[in-house]
């Protein structure tokens, strides 16, 4: 399940894979903004940059099983569930950014 | 607490459940074993669990200090083995048998294991419970406004 788009944007992901914990930050926007534009791109950057991690991890985790490594079945299918969950909240974020874009459009000049 | 704190919280005790039916299964597989690994007849084991520690990092240690502090699933500190005295069963044939003509059996009740099958695997269905109502709570979090 690699998103190639994301993967593409973030070569070293800020959160390195270890076991189920990796990504966890997910969601959390670091800094205050100066520059809201730039602020609130580099956040979700930074956000996408989770999503992978967290995306590698569960991409492993599952890779590991099929493999016949020794992993838990139960960590494979948290592994996937969290991924899920980190996209679900990456796609929300990026609809409300869409939306607050496509706003700016609608304003009357 | 990050968005997984929960999630954690139960795979900590998914894996701690899952190791203590390894080790029960184990004491019905070793339930006629005169050898353990050591050469002495097997004993039964039990696994001991705990409440896991927290990390060194400040806001873990500014928590303590405090008094407030959260909370960080469980973990297996050790497979005890139980001392007591194994079963003595005469059968002089057996090439383990003493000078009396004695084997010495596991202390293992397969009763006791059973019903500690059922405790563990009750237990891992609770935690499975708790997955899947973390996972419906943060699914409607993320409805909000949609």
């Amino acid at each position: 399940m690699a998103i190639p788009g994301i993967g593409g944007l973030s070569s070293t992901g800020a959160f390195g894979a270890g076991g189920i914990g990796a990504g966890g930050n997910i969601g959390q926007v670091v800094g205050a903004p100066t520059d809201p534009g730039a602020a609130s791109g580099n956040s979700f950057q930074q956000m996408l940059d989770a999503l992978s991690g967290v995306s590698a991890e569960a991409d492993g985790a599952v890779a590991d099983l099929a493999t016949g490594g020794e992993r838990d079945l139960h960590d494979v299918v948290l592994s996937v569930e969290m991924e899920s969950l980190a996209f679900d909240l990456a796609v929300q974020i990026r609809n409300r950014l869409v939306e607050a874009y496509s706003e700016v459009f609608r304003m009357q000049v | 607490m990050s968005l997984f704190g929960s999630l954690k919280i139960s795979a900590s005790s998914l894996f701690a459940q899952r190791l203590r039916m390894d080790v029960i299964a184990n004491n019905v597989a070793n339930v006629n074993s005169t050898r353990g690994q050591d050469g002495q007849t097997y004993r039964r084991q039990s696994v001991v669990f705990r409440e896991q520690s927290q990390g060194a990092d400040f806001g873990n240690l500014l928590g303590r200090a405090s008094g407030v502090r959260e909370p960080g699933g469980v973990e297996v500190t050790e497979i005890h083995r139980d001392r007591s005295a194994p079963r003595r069963v005469h059968e002089p044939m057996h090439p383990d048998a003493d000078a009396d003509g004695y084997i010495y059996l596991p202390n293992i009740d397969v009763v006791t294991e059973m019903t500690d099958l059922v405790s563990a695997s009750r237990a891992y269905q609770a935690s499975t419970t708790v997955v899947n109502a973390t996972k419906a709570l943060a699914q409607s979090a993320l409805s909000i406004g949609r």
